[in-house]
């Protein structure tokens, strides 16, 4: 939780803005910038956006030193985490590189953000127009959602465009917008409906709590969608096959008895879908879930960047 | 790390766990995993929610061996809710949401 604060970015300096823009831009074209939370190693330069721009690990230098709330630089690397991709080695996932397409994103992101602006009110404006992509009808995993859930988002948009504009939501109304969705949630009819709902659901809070609330929920909701596309890679039977091996595993790891990582592939649920053939399966659905994960990624950076102040 | 939230070993798990009167949610996570790095904010705010009304230990499964294979923890984040000694929840990463609702229902 945040206490109420007045931001300006970059202490509205401009050569604090120019210092940092400088900064990012001599790393956006090396191997330098990594889709991790608030990270730097000052040994190989190498680092996240916020990391790179502070030289830092201590997130109190976002506003101390930039003059942006801590939430929008959770918010702008929890999108840029999504940038992720996976490179190969013999059949072996070597490492989680940001796609070549994305490395220019916080540079863009530093140079977009006004000097003097106040960024505070960034994650509700940035909440709904979330929550609007996800409803928009053009994601191809996130077709046919239930009426309520499109409901709920439509009353969240309400909720944090009021926040935004400056109008006071009441802590009750937050409470009770939470635990209506919790049971949307619980009632979504399919997997894309769930999804969604959990995301609504987790970001059912004011600003002042966007901190914690907002970037644990993009990076959720990463997670869920790349599920949803690997989904897509299987027949429903197949799919059935997963869910049983996925189940057997943890039944298996929920039980008291000692196990190896061997007993898992032990379980007759997991054998089935373990030959060589269906690895390559898993591993293409692996890689195609990253790829459209990263394009949406970048999207949704766009739309951060779209939701700046002027 | 938080001052709502105490850091437990083996060896202090009896005296900061299994003899509080409150409530206890113990969060199992490591330094090397980004999933328990991302609670990490949920966990601090929750502490800071329900301080006097649930006490918030956080153990680093690579510190506190014992504990988790008492516990039987093989992934991590994992999230036990502990009241007079026996764990009455066990869920994985939640969002705050659903962490607060958990915790409500014990609490009244």
């Amino acid at each position: 939780m945040t206490s109420p604060h007045t931001y300006s970015a970059y202490l509205g300096d401009i050569a604090c803005k120019q210092r940092i823009v400088a900064r990012l831009r001599s790393h956006a074209d090396t191997q330098h910038l990594e889709t991790k939370k608030m990270a730097w190693q000052a040994e190989t330069g190498a680092g996240s956006p916020y990391g790179l721009a502070l030289q830092s690990t201590d997130e109190a230098l976002v506003v101390s030193t930039l003059g942006m709330p801590v939430a929008v630089a959770r918010l702008q690397e929890a999108v840029f985490g999504g940038c992720r991709v996976i490179h190969w080695k013999d059949s072996r996932m070597a490492q989680v590189v940001t796609a070549a397409s994305a490395v220019q994103l916080p540079l863009q992101w530093f140079e977009s953000i006004a000097v003097g602006a106040d960024l505070s009110t960034l994650p509700s404006r940035f909440a709904q127009a979330l929550l609007r992509w996800l409803v928009g009808g053009e994601q191809a995993m996130l077709t046919e959602l239930d009426a309520e859930v499109c409901a709920l988002i439509a009353s969240l948009c309400e909720l944090h465009e009021g926040a935004a504009s400056g109008v006071a939501v009441s802590d009750a109304r937050w409470t009770a917008t939470r635990q209506h969705a919790m049971q949307v949630t619980d009632a979504a009819g399919n997997s894309a409906s769930q999804v969604v709902a959990t995301f609504a659901e987790a970001i059912a809070w004011p600003d002042s709590e966007a901190s914690s609330t907002l970037p644990s929920a993009v990076d959720s909701l990463a997670n869920d969608l790349s599920a949803l596309v690997r989904q897509s890679f299987f027949t429903p039977a197949e799919q059935a096959l997963r869910d049983a091996a996925q189940q057997a595993i943890q039944r298996l790891g929920a039980s008291a008895a000692k196990v190896t990582p061997d007993d898992f592939g032990k379980l007759p649920e997991v054998q089935a879908v373990s030959s060589p053939d269906w690895m390559q399966r898993e591993r293409q659905a692996l890689d195609g879930a990253m790829n459209t994960l990263s394009q949406v990624a970048q999207q949704w950076h766009a739309l951060l960047i779209g939701c700046l102040p002027a | 790390m938080s001052q709502h939230i105490t850091d437990v070993l083996d060896d202090s798990f009896s005296t900061e766990v299994e003899a509080t009167k409150l409530p206890v949610l113990i969060d199992f996570w490591a330094p090397w995993c980004a999933p328990c790095i991302a609670m990490t904010p949920i966990i601090e705010d929750v502490a800071k929610l329900y301080a006097g009304r649930v006490k918030v230990v956080k153990i680093d499964i690579d510190q506190a061996t014992a504990l988790k294979e008492r516990f039987g923890v093989r992934s991590i984040p994992t999230l036990m809710l502990f009241r007079d000694g026996e764990v009455i929840e066990r869920v994985q990463a939640q969002s705050k949401t659903r962490l607060c609702a958990m915790l409500d229902r014990h609490t009244g």
